[in-house]
């Protein structure tokens, strides 16, 4: 009997061992009106606090509100966030603005990406964080990402990474960067202004990326955090078997890093790897407004 | 609510919170906590049914609070786990017991850490799709497969089961 033979019939078993409890509906509604409550509280408590804080500037004598206010910004254009719904059949990115989640800042606000799709027909195909494209000799991807862990020593096991700390600086990201199993640093690391940012720069490069011969095993560059709040649940994988050449910019944002990387697999050809670089260079962080 | 509401909440409860509290109880292997699970999870459901009950799946969404409930719990407790031990115990004809096997395997699956212990359940438990469980999890399909692997190859060790090899070479790279 085979594994997943094993573990279907245990989980019926241990399932079928519990009875399980009756549920007690007026438990239930009691629960529900008393949070029900402690919500709407909350709310008062936090509308009289609004209309308190509101008074304060009408109360300073001689002030002119009819000057211009900084940080105000015109309305922002509507962004599409990368969605796993609607792109499943590939290929379906149009040539616009897309906005990438990036978890949060230090400081609890949401931190986005945001970059310029130069040409119809790349994939954002279930990930919210890689937009890619291939052709029958190569591939090329970019990856943008808060990272919580990195390949370890077992760089095809994603139970075994490497974690990065919470508040990291971007160059301790860059020590987990430069010891990337299997890969070697070509250039850098080094300052360099991107982004309208000060980042840390490097290349790095595998001539064939291997993983044991266990069914679906990839290299498992990355964990990542997955949406708009601090869980962990994305990654940045690597099929093995094909040459692979990657450009990281590593960043700081609101206290958190933030990665920042370009990847060549196989040969993709000038003309796409002209457009990674477009793509790339359109690309902002900051916060969500 | 609408007492029609309040019906038909009762009908998803009397429906489904058996197999929702089976789920929990094989992802935290605690009756109690997994009642707590399941009232918690029922609760945030009843607060949104007309909500809810307009959903395309109502109970796809109360899965997902659920694995969510049961995953937040988990993480605050694993710092406090134990290794499972797990000995390879045997009838006197030679053959495993099939209680002590089921036992024995599901002892390993309670040692995993916890995403890849919620894939293995909402997997063989459910028979949830990659996409489904992606769904439940709020995590990518990649990292559902990948956690499925990771998962496999540690039950794999700890029950002794032979890794499984490709019968071809090297899939092309699909990024």
């Amino acid at each position: 009997m085979n594994l997943d033979q094993r573990l279907a019939d245990a989980a019926r078993h241990v399932a079928g061992q519990v009875e399980p409890p009756e549920v007690d509906l007026d438990t239930l509604r009691s629960r529900a009106n008393a949070n029900r409550r402690v919500t709407v509280a909350l709310a008062v408590a936090a509308a009289v606090l609004a209309v308190a804080l509101a008074a304060v500037p009408l109360l300073v004598a001689g002030r002119d509100t009819s000057a211009p206010q900084p940080g105000v910004s015109p309305r922002s254009r509507i962004v599409l966030t990368l969605t796993d719904t609607d792109c499943a059949a590939g290929r379906c990115l149009k040539p616009r603005t897309y906005g990438i989640p990036l978890g949060r800042d230090a400081a609890g606000l949401l931190l986005r990406a945001k970059l310029n799709v130069p040409t119809s027909g790349w994939d954002g195909a279930w990930d919210r964080h890689r937009i890619s494209r291939s052709t029958a000799d190569g591939a090329v991807v970019l990856t943008v990402y808060q990272p919580h862990g990195f390949a370890g020593p077992e760089p095809c096991d994603s139970a075994v990474m490497t974690e990065v700390a919470d508040a990291a600086t971007m160059d301790e990201v860059v020590d987990d960067l430069t010891t990337l199993p299997q890969f070697t640093v070509v250039d850098g690391p080094r300052a360099l202004s991107a982004f309208g940012r000060d980042t840390r720069y490097l290349k790095v490069r595998a001539d064939r990326l291997s993983c044991p011969p266990v069914r679906g095993a990839r290299y498992q560059l990355a964990d990542i955090y997955w949406g708009e709040g601090a869980e962990p649940g994305g990654e940045s994988a690597i099929e093995a078997g094909r040459p692979v050449l990657i450009e990281f910019w590593v960043l700081e944002a609101g206290g958190k890093p933030v990665v920042v990387e370009a990847r060549q697999e196989g040969s993709p050809g000038q003309a796409l790897l002209r457009q990674l670089d477009l793509m790339r260079e359109s690309l902002t962080v900051g916060n969500r407004q | 609510m609408r007492q029609s509401d309040e019906d038909h909440f009762a009908a998803f409860v009397a429906a489904n919170s058996a197999t929702l509290f089976r789920t929990a109880y094989l992802m935290t292997g605690d009756y109690q906590r997994a009642e707590d699970v399941l009232q918690t999870t029922l609760v945030r459901v009843y607060q949104r049914w007309p909500r809810v009950e307009a959903m395309e799946r109502p109970v796809a969404y109360t899965r997902k609070v659920l694995v969510n409930q049961a995953t937040s719990w988990w993480r605050r407790r694993s710092s406090h786990e134990l290794p499972v031990l797990l000995r390879d115990e045997r009838s006197w004809d030679g053959r495993v017991d099939d209680v002590a096997e089921h036992e024995r395997v599901w002892a390993a699956v309670l040692s995993l850490p916890p995403r890849q212990r919620a894939v293995t359940v909402l997997k063989f438990y459910e028979d949830l799709s990659e996409a489904e469980i992606a769904a439940a999890l709020d995590m990518a399909p990649g990292t559902v497969k990948s956690h499925g692997h990771a998962a496999a190859r540690r039950l794999a060790v700890l029950l002794a089961e032979p890794t499984t090899t490709p019968a071809g070479p090297p899939r092309e790279v699909m990024p």
